[in-house]
């Protein structure tokens, strides 16, 4: 299995660095091929929005960047893992710049899921995805609107989504072992 | 004297002009509140962003004005990465500005629902609430594109509802008052029937026919 982990932390976010640790070591013993990616610390371009890998180069971005590489390993990955603090509800926008990115892999052909429009991977592959998102203190609504966003992409990205919410002010490392060990369980890492 | 009342509007797509859905709509939103002896300056984010002092730039701008507007996109659900990272660093630096600001936004979709903008002025509205800025309402378009491919038709027949919006807005922004939930409801109405706009979108795709050679194939194709 191919799993990528996305780090699109920042770089005093204490939650989400016990998280990516426990994540971490806990795929270390497993024979997985694991990418990550430290997006906070990897220069990559926003989307130009050009749409000129829909139209024009199909499948082609026209930055040429690091955004590249993690736009490829995204593709060839069946898991993809993130880790973001909530951001106004959203994600941090180091993962977002990332996330904006990931359109090349997308065929803009419409298709209905659910009453709504979407659209489909180019290659038809389905990657599951786990997000961990931090916040500063119990916040439900906020977590709502989180939760919402990361299931409605991932319905574009055809994968199952969980999202699990680290509580920056209460979360010790048992408490995150255990969220970790849960997802990666439903994501069918973990037997 | 009868001083006008100054709006900034940031064009939040990399995009400009007329081939830009998010310029159309602040243009639009910028000559309704012309019609309310507002003035509105019109700066592009992105390319704001691409200078070393971005931040400090940005301060000025909106202590020059008494609200600000963003016009954007949606990726994934919400604004563009670089929209988030002008937020935080208006969220950090609310301090050095001058005045409560009001903030409105309008944002807009590629698919044909309205309702895909959800996320986004959730985001929005939280951005306001964090930061201290009054939300003065969100408006959220779908079948963005239709607003530039479709430009004569919805300035004229099919954007009644659009115009009619914006004029609402302008009233209530120009008076520095939350817009009616009218005006949110009625720019979330289609622009033209769904099933045409998928249709005519979807036979582009078809037209194309490079899309259907590489389909199956992603970037990888570049080596």
């Amino acid at each position: 299995m191919r799993i990528l982990l996305l780090d699109g932390s920042t770089e005093n976010d204490t939650a989400l660095k016990t998280t990516l640790e426990v994540i971490k070591k806990t795929l270390n013993y497993s024979n997985y091929d694991v990418k990550l990616f430290t997006l906070r610390d990897i220069k990559i371009d926003h989307c130009l929005g050009c749409l000129d890998c829909w139209y024009k180069t199909p499948g082609l971005c026209v930055i040429s960047d690091a955004g590249k590489e993690i736009v490829r390993a995204a593709d060839e990955s069946d898991l993809w893992i993130s880790l973001t603090p909530i951001t106004y509800g959203g994600y941090s926008w180091h993962l977002k710049k990332l996330l904006d990115r990931l359109i090349v892999i997308l065929f803009p052909l419409f298709i209905k899921i659910d009453g709504d429009i979407h659209l489909r991977r180019r290659n038809n592959k389905k990657s599951k995805v786990i997000v961990f998102g931090s916040m500063a203190a119990e916040n439900k609504e906020l977590e709502d609107v989180f939760k919402k966003l990361v299931s409605h992409n991932s319905i574009n990205f055809h994968g199952k989504c969980i999202v699990k919410t680290v509580l920056g002010s209460n979360c010790t490392e048992d408490v995150i072992k255990g969220m970790v060990d849960d997802a990666l369980m439903r994501a069918g890492v973990h037997k | 004297m009868n001083t006008k009342r100054k709006i900034l509007i940031l064009i939040s797509s990399p995009k400009q002009g007329h081939k830009c859905a998010s310029w159309i709509a602040g243009d639009m939103l910028a000559k309704a509140l012309a019609g309310n002896n507002v003035e509105s300056t019109i700066i592009n984010l992105a390319a704001l962003m691409n200078s070393e002092k971005w931040e400090e730039n940005l301060l000025c701008a909106i202590n020059g004005h008494e609200n600000v507007v963003f016009s954007s996109p949606i990726n994934n659900g919400g604004p563009p990465s670089f929209v988030i990272r002008a937020m935080d660093s208006l969220k950090k630096n609310m301090s050095k500005i001058n005045n409560s600001k009001g903030m409105f936004a309008i944002s807009n979709c590629g698919f044909p629902e309205a309702r895909q903008n959800n996320s986004a002025v959730n985001i929005y509205r939280q951005f306001a609430k964090e930061s201290g800025f009054s939300c003065l309402g969100v408006f959220a378009i779908g079948m963005g594109p239709m607003l530039m491919y479709g430009r004569g038709l919805v300035l004229t027949i099919l954007g009644l509802n659009i115009k009619k919006a914006f004029s609402v807005a302008a009233k209530a922004i120009a008076r520095g008052e939350a817009v009616p939930k009218r005006a949110e409801e009625l720019i979330s109405k289609p622009i033209i029937p769904v099933g045409m706009y998928v249709f005519k979108h979807n036979f582009d795709i078809f037209k194309n026919e490079i899309m259907f050679k590489l389909k199956g194939i992603t970037f990888q194709a570049e080596n």
